[in-house]
C-alpha cells in the first residue's frame, strides 16, 4: 500500500482542517493487537494508535496502547485501513512502513485481523558539538547529515538533513530512521575576513615620450590583503575529523540508538578565485561554486566581490575542486557552467563552452486530448536532480528558457496534464530513450514528446506456497530496465494485495521480493536476477491485469 | 575624558538597526562613527599600541578576540592567550581599540542598549602610552527544559521577552526564541544583563480526523515562566553578564473543544475571519470553516478563556464584533453580530487669539493634519494600528477611519504658535483620557479647538547637567499625560505650550522612567517645579538636575 502524499498529522502553529462531527457507533469489524518495539520485542503501553480507511488520510479511531502494549479497534466496515503508532521517543510511522509504503490492513468476512503485532522503530538520533581549534564552541554552524541506502531503487550517499550549532556549538539530528549516516560541518570562521580591500587612488602621472607631453591623471587599484591569520576559511569537515569523504567514519545506528558525533574545525588559508567574464560579452556578472559531497551537491559558501567592470573574485575559498557557474547579466542574463581546480589564489577566464543550450518542441498526445491550461514540460537533470519546466502551449509547443539550461542527460516529464505520462521521446537525431534525452550542448535540440493518457493498471496477491505474503515489495519490471520513470512499485497488505497502477504500455515482469527494501531495483545488474521467477505481461493501453506474484 | 556621542530619541530607530545587521552572528565591542579625523603627520615616530582583553566579571584574558584600533591607525589583529595583543608602528595621537567575540557584548554595546548612548574612550598614542584594557562583558543565557504532563515537550517554542521603557512606556521586546528539542530542552544565549520573561508554548498537535472519528486534539496554552498565563504576572529573571539561568517550565495539556455558531453583519460580507485574544494580548488562529450562505462557522479551540473577535470583509470596508469566550467544553449557539469598523468625523475650530501677524494665521488657519490615533490597547508583540486623520471633499472634512477596536491617545504636533486647547469626544476629555472604542461602536465625533496664543518656556540646568541620556520632563496639571520632553543638557526650551500651570523636572535619565504612567512618574513630581505659563508669553526657570539612574 502507498499513499502519494496522504497521511498528514501535521504539528502546526496554525492548522488547517476540517471540523469533526460526533461519532456514530456502527457494528463491525475489529482491528486489534500489540504495539511492541522493534529493537528488543518489548510491549510498548501509552503508544497512541490510529487507524483510518487505507485510501484517506484521516484518522477515523485513535486510542493509547494498554498494558502489553494491546490495543484494539472496534465497529470497523469491511475494508482496508491503514494503522499508524506513535509516541515518546517514536516518530509516527505506519505498519511495517518502507519508503513511504506500508501493509495495510484487510478486514471483512472470515479475515482475521486481530493478533497483530506492530513492531515500531523506536527513533535513534544524532548529537553533538562542534569547536574549534582552540576547542571554543563554534556557533551558527551548518551540519549536514547524509544517509547511506537505496533511495528510489539506487545504492547512494545523500543529504537528509541540516542543522544549525547553537551558541554553544550544539546541535541534534533527532526522530532518525536505522541506517548509515554520515556527518558534515560547513562554515566559516566567525573570525574570517577573506575579502581584499580595494581602494580607487588617484596618482598624478608625467607622459613621457609622448608629442602632447603633460600631466595627467591615472586611476589606480589598491588591493588591501587581510591580514594572514583572518584569511582563513574552514573546509567541509566530517565526522571523525577528515575533509575528503572516503576518510569519513559511518555512523552505524540501530534501532534507539543515541550516537554522538563531535567535530573539530581547524581553520586553513584561503584561497581567492577571480574570474574575468570579459569573454562572455556581459555587462555584469556573478560567479558561484558547487562542490560534490557524497551523491549530494553543495553550494560553497564564499565572498563575492566585483572588481571592476570584467572580473568578480570569490574570497574564502577551500582549495579544491569545483563545479563554476558564472551568471552573466545584460541584455539577457544567462548561466555558464565549467570545472575549476584551486589550488592557491586563482585566475580563471569564463569560458563561452559550456554554455547555455537551445530546448524546444512539441508534445503530441495519443488519445486526441487537448494540452491544459497549465500543463508544463520538465527535464530533470540525472546527475543533480534539478528542475527546469516550460509550459506548454495549446499548440502543444514549449520552449526552455535557455540561460538555465546545461548540458546533461534529462528525463522528461509532462506535469498538469490530466493524468498523462511521456510515453515517447525523440529528438531530430533520433529515438533517444524512453524519456530521457541527452543534451550535449553542440547545438539547439528540438524535441518530440509523446504523452499518453492511456495507462494499465494491475492488481495483484503476492503468496509464498500459495500463502499470501504480507510486508512483500512488489516492483513492475519494464523490458528496459534503464527505462526507469516505467518503473512502479508496491507493498503487499496483509491479504497479499497489492496494485500497480499507471503503467505506461509495454513488456514488463512483475516481481515480488521478500524483505526486499535493500534491492537495489533500479540497478540492472541487481533486477536481472529476479526476472527469472517474475510474472511476464504486456501491458495494453487502458489494460487491467490481474497478476498472481510468486515472493522470492 | 570621554567622547560622547549623543542622538536624540526620535533618530535611534535606524541607527539600532544598522547596528543589528552589522551584529549579525556574533558581538562586537563598539559601533560607532569616529568623526575625529585621523591626526597624520608624514615623518613623525612610530609607537607601539598594546594592551589587553579581558573578561569584565572575572578579569580574566579574553583569547583569540579580534581586537581593531582606529583613528590614526588601522589594524586589525587577535588576543592572545594572555588576552595580549599589539599594533607596532603607530603614530603619535588618538586611537579608539575595541574587541569582539562571539559570547561577548563590548561596553558600548551594552551602553548603547541600556542608555541609548555610545559612548568610546580614545588612547593617546605617544611616547607616554600606557597598556589599553577592553573589557568584553560575557553574554548571559537562559536554557531550561520544557515538560507537558511530565514528559518532555518536544518542537515547543520558547520566547524570551525584556520588559523595557521606550518612550515613556513599557513596552515588550522580544531577545530570543528557541524550539524544545527532543529531550524538551532549550538554550537561549546572546542576552545582555538585565530581566527576562520566558514564554512557552502554545503548540497544539492537529490531527486530521475522519468523520465518525473519535480522536481528540490537544495542545498546550501559552504559559509564562514560572506557570502564568500572562507576562504581567509572570516571574522574571534577572541576569547578571555571564550568568546562566536554568528554567524548567511544566505546560499542562488542553483539549480541543467545538465552538459553533452563527455571524450576522450588517455589511454584505464576504468572508470572515476569527482571532482568538489571549490574556497575554497575543492571537490564537484555529481552523475554522465558515458557510457565507447560512453565516454558521464551526471550529475547534484549545481551552481556554479568549475574547472572540470576528473580523468580516465586505467591498464597504471591515465589520467587527468581540465576544468573551470560556472553551471548558463544546460551545454551541454563539451569535456574533458584526458592526462596521469605527469611523469618527473630526472637526477644528481654529482660535487665533494672540493678534500676533504670521504666516499661519495670515494665510488661514490649516488644522494640523499630524495628528493621529495611537494605540494604547498593549501587547507582548505590538499592539493593533492606529489610525491618521483622512481629509476629504472640498471644503475638507476630517475623519479617523478603520478604527479597531481598543484604547487609543489622540497625539499631534501642532506648528507653534498653534496648540491644542481642547479635543473632545462627546464627554470625554481626550486631553486627559483614552478614547475607548469598542467593537461595533462608533465614538462620538472629535471637537478640537486651537488657538495661537501658546506660551515659551525656557530654562537653564544646574547640577551635572551634561549627562548623557538626561532629559527634562514637563507635565501639564490639567493633562499629565499630555507630558512633553526635551533632551537634557544645560539648557533647554519648549515652545507652543497652552498656557496653564506645570511642573517641569530635569532628570540624569530618563529611559528608566515610564514617564506616561501617572503612577510610575508620581514619585519624582516632588522634586519638580511648578511653573504657570501665561498666554503669548516667555517664561524663564532654572532648574537643578534630579539624578534617578543608578
Amino acid at each position: 500500500m502507498h499513499w502519494m502524499a496522504l497521511m498528514l498529522v501535521g504539528i502546526f502553529a496554525q492548522g488547517q482542517s476540517l471540523p469533526v462531527p460526533p461519532s456514530v457507533p456502527r457494528p463491525g469489524y475489529s482491528i486489534s493487537g500489540i504495539v511492541v518495539s522493534a529493537q528488543g520485542e518489548q510491549p510498548l503501553p501509552h503508544m497512541q494508535v490510529m487507524v483510518g480507511h487505507a485510501e484517506a488520510q484521516g484518522a477515523l479511531q485513535a486510542v493509547v496502547s494498554g498494558e502489553g502494549g494491546r490495543f484494539q479497534f472496534t465497529g470497523l466496515p469491511a475494508g482496508k485501513y491503514w494503522l499508524a503508532a506513535e509516541g515518546i521517543g517514536f516518530a509516527r510511522q505506519n505498519f511495517d512502513e518502507h519508503e513511504g509504503f506500508f501493509t495495510g490492513i484487510v478486514v471483512g468476512p472470515n479475515i482475521d485481523s486481530a493478533a497483530l503485532v506492530f513492531r515500531v522503530r523506536p527513533d535513534c538520533s544524532i548529537s553533538g558539538n562542534v569547536t574549534d581549534d582552540l576547542n571554543e564552541p563554534v556557533r551558527q554552524a551548518q551540519v549536514m547529515l547524509f544517509r547511506s541506502g537505496v533511495v528510489n531503487g539506487k545504492q547512494g550517499t545523500t543529504q537528509q538533513t541540516g542543522a544549525v550549532t547553537d551558541a554553544a556549538g550544539h546541535y541534534r539530528f533527532s526522530h532518525l530512521r536505522p541506517g548509515t549516516y554520515f556527518v558534515a560541518v560547513s562554515t566559516q570562521p566567525w573570525y574570517a575576513q577573506n575579502q581584499q580591500v580595494t581602494t580607487e587612488v588617484t596618482a598624478q602621472v608625467t607622459a613621457q615620450g609622448s608629442s602632447d607631453a603633460g600631466r595627467g591623471e591615472e586611476r589606480l587599484a589598491e588591493e588591501e590583503r587581510p591580514a594572514p591569520e583572518l584569511d582563513v576559511t574552514y573546509p567541509v569537515t566530517f565526522y571523525s575529523g577528515t575533509t575528503e569523504t572516503a576518510d569519513a567514519t559511518p555512523l552505524e545506528l540501530k534501532p534507539g540508538d543515541r550516537a554522538t558525533a563531535e567535530l573539530t574545525l581547524t581553520p586553513v588559508p584561503a584561497v581567492r578565485l577571480r574570474v574575468d567574464y570579459s569573454g562572455l560579452g556581459a555587462e555584469s556578472a556573478s560567479a558561484s561554486l558547487v562542490r560534490r559531497l557524497f551523491d549530494s551537491q553543495e553550494q560553497v559558501v564564499a565572498g563575492v566581490t566585483q572588481i571592476n567592470d570584467k572580473e568578480v573574485e570569490l574570497s574564502g575559498v577551500v582549495p579544491g575542486h569545483y563545479e563554476l557557474t558564472v551568471s552573466t547579466f545584460g541584455k539577457t542574463s544567462r548561466q555558464w557552467t565549467q570545472t575549476v581546480d584551486v589550488a592557491g589564489d586563482t585566475r580563471i577566464s569564463a569560458r563561452r563552452g559550456s554554455g547555455p543550450v537551445a530546448v524546444s518542441g512539441v508534445v503530441k498526445t495519443d488519445g486526441g486530448m487537448t494540452v491544459p491550461a497549465h500543463a508544463q514540460v520538465t527535464l530533470r537533470s540525472i546527475a543533480s536532480g534539478d528542475l527546469v519546466s516550460a509550459p506548454i502551449a495549446a499548440t502543444g509547443e514549449f520552449k526552455f528558457d535557455e540561460t538555465s539550461m546545461k548540458p546533461g542527460k534529462y528525463e522528461v516529464q509532462v506535469l498538469n496534464f490530466h493524468d498523462a505520462l511521456v510515453s515517447s521521446v525523440t529528438t531530430a537525431n533520433g529515438k533517444v530513450d524512453d524519456q530521457s534525452v541527452e543534451i550535449t550542448g553542440a547545438g539547439a535540440v528540438r524535441l518530440a514528446v509523446t504523452v499518453s493518457q492511456r495507462l494499465g493498471n494491475l492488481d495483484g496477491i503476492a503468496r509464498h506456497d500459495g500463502k499470501p505474503v504480507a510486508g512483500a515489495m512488489v516492483v513492475l519490471v519494464p523490458r528496459d530496465l534503464t527505462a526507469t520513470t516505467r518503473f512502479r512499485r508496491d507493498q503487499s497488505d496483509s491479504d497479499g494485495s497489492f496494485s500497480l497502477r499507471g503503467a505506461l504500455p509495454g513488456k514488463y515482469t512483475v516481481v515480488a521480493i521478500e524483505n526486499g527494501w535493500d534491492v537495489e531495483w533500479l540497478n540492472p545488474a541487481v533486477m536481472k536476477t529476479y526476472l527469472k521467477n517474475g510474472v511476464e505481461i504486456e501491458v495494453t493501453p487502458q489494460g487491467k491485469y490481474k497478476v498472481e506474484a510468486k515472493v522470492q | 575624558m570621554s567622547q560622547t556621542v549623543r542622538k536624540r530619541q526620535g533618530q535611534w530607530s535606524w541607527v539600532l538597526l544598522g547596528t543589528l545587521a552589522l551584529l549579525c552572528g556574533h558581538s562586537a565591542a563598539q559601533i560607532f562613527a569616529i568623526d575625529a579625523p585621523a591626526q597624520s603627520t608624514s615623518h613623525a615616530a612610530r609607537y607601539t599600541l598594546s594592551g589587553s582583553v579581558v573578561n569584565s566579571i572575572t578579569g580574566e584574558p579574553v583569547r583569540r578576540a579580534v581586537v581593531q584600533a582606529y583613528g590614526n591607525v588601522s589594524a586589525t589583529g587577535f588576543s592572545d592567550a594572555e588576552g595580549h595583543f599589539e599594533f607596532s608602528g603607530v603614530g603619535a595621537g588618538m586611537a579608539y581599540v575595541s574587541a569582539r567575540k562571539p559570547g561577548f557584548f563590548g561596553e558600548q554595546e551594552l551602553s548603547q542598549r541600556t542608555r541609548g548612548v555610545v559612548s568610546q574612550t580614545p588612547v593617546q598614542v605617544g611616547p607616554d602610552s600606557s597598556a589599553v584594557v577592553v573589557r568584553l562583558v560575557p553574554e548571559s543565557t537562559i536554557t531550561g527544559r520544557v515538560t507537558g504532563e511530565g514528559e518532555p515537550a518536544e518542537a515547543i517554542p520558547v520566547t524570551v521577552f525584556e520588559a523595557r521603557i521606550v518612550n515613556g512606556l513599557k513596552t515588550w521586546e522580544q531577545r530570543g526564541a528557541a524550539i524544545t528539542d527532543e529531550d524538551g530542552a532549550f538554550r537561549i544565549a546572546e542576552l545582555m544583563p538585565g530581566t527576562y520573561y520566558v514564554e512557552a508554548g502554545p503548540y497544539w498537535r492537529w490531527m486530521v480526523a475522519a468523520e465518525g472519528a473519535k480522536a481528540r486534539e490537544w495542545g498546550y496554552a501559552r504559559t509564562f515562566y514560572p506557570g502564568a498565563a500572562d507576562p504581567e504576572s509572570a516571574r522574571g529573571l534577572t541576569l547578571g553578564a555571564g550568568q546562566v539561568a536554568e528554567t524548567d517550565l511544566a505546560l499542562k495539556r488542553e483539549p480541543f473543544y467545538q465552538v459553533s455558531g452563527s455571524i450576522s453583519s450588517a455589511l454584505a460580507v464576504q468572508g470572515v475571519s476569527l482571532q482568538f485574544l489571549h490574556p497575554s494580548g497575543e492571537t490564537d488562529s484555529f481552523p475554522m470553516v465558515y458557510n457565507v450562505e447560512t453565516g454558521k462557522f464551526q471550529t475547534r479551540v484549545m481551552a481556554g478563556s479568549y475574547t472572540l473577535r470576528a473580523r468580516g470583509f465586505a467591498e464597504g470596508g471591515t465589520a467587527m464584533a468581540d465576544f468573551p469566550l470560556t472553551v471548558s467544553g463544546d460551545v454551541s449557539g454563539i451569535h456574533l453580530l458584526l458592526g462596521p469598523a469605527a469611523s469618527v468625523p473630526v472637526s477644528f475650530s481654529m482660535k487665533s487669539v494672540s493678534g500676533r501677524d504670521n504666516a499661519a494665521t495670515r494665510g488661514g488657519p490649516t488644522p494640523p493634519l499630524t495628528i493621529q490615533l495611537v494605540s494604547r490597547s498593549g501587547s507582548l508583540t505590538g499592539g493593533v494600528a492606529g489610525s491618521i486623520l483622512e481629509r476629504e471633499g472640498k471644503p475638507p472634512r476630517y475623519f479617523f477611519r478603520r478604527i479597531e477596536p481598543g484604547r487609543y491617545s489622540l497625539e499631534g504636533f501642532p506648528s507653534p504658535p498653534w496648540y491644542v486647547a481642547s479635543a473632545q469626544s462627546g464627554g470625554i476629555d481626550l486631553l486627559r483620557d483614552y478614547l475607548v472604542v469598542a467593537p461595533g461602536s462608533q465614538p462620538e465625533p472629535i471637537e478640537i479647538v486651537m488657538r495661537d496664543d501658546s506660551a515659551t518656556l525656557s530654562g537653564t540646568i544646574s547640577g551635572d547637567a551634561a549627562a548623557a541620556g538626561g532629559m527634562v520632563l514637563l507635565i501639564p496639571e490639567r493633562a499629565p499625560r499630555r507630558l512633553q520632553v526635551r533632551p537634557g543638557g544645560t539648557s533647554f526650551e519648549f515652545a507652543g505650550l497652552p498656557p496653564g500651570g506645570y511642573s517641569v523636572l530635569a532628570v540624569d535619565r530618563a529611559d528608566d522612567i515610564e514617564y506616561l504612567n501617572p503612577e510610575a512618574l508620581a514619585p519624582y513630581l516632588s522634586q519638580a517645579k511648578p511653573v504657570t505659563l501665561q498666554p503669548s508669553q516667555n517664561t524663564s526657570v532654572a532648574l537643578d538636575l534630579t539624578k534617578v539612574g543608578p
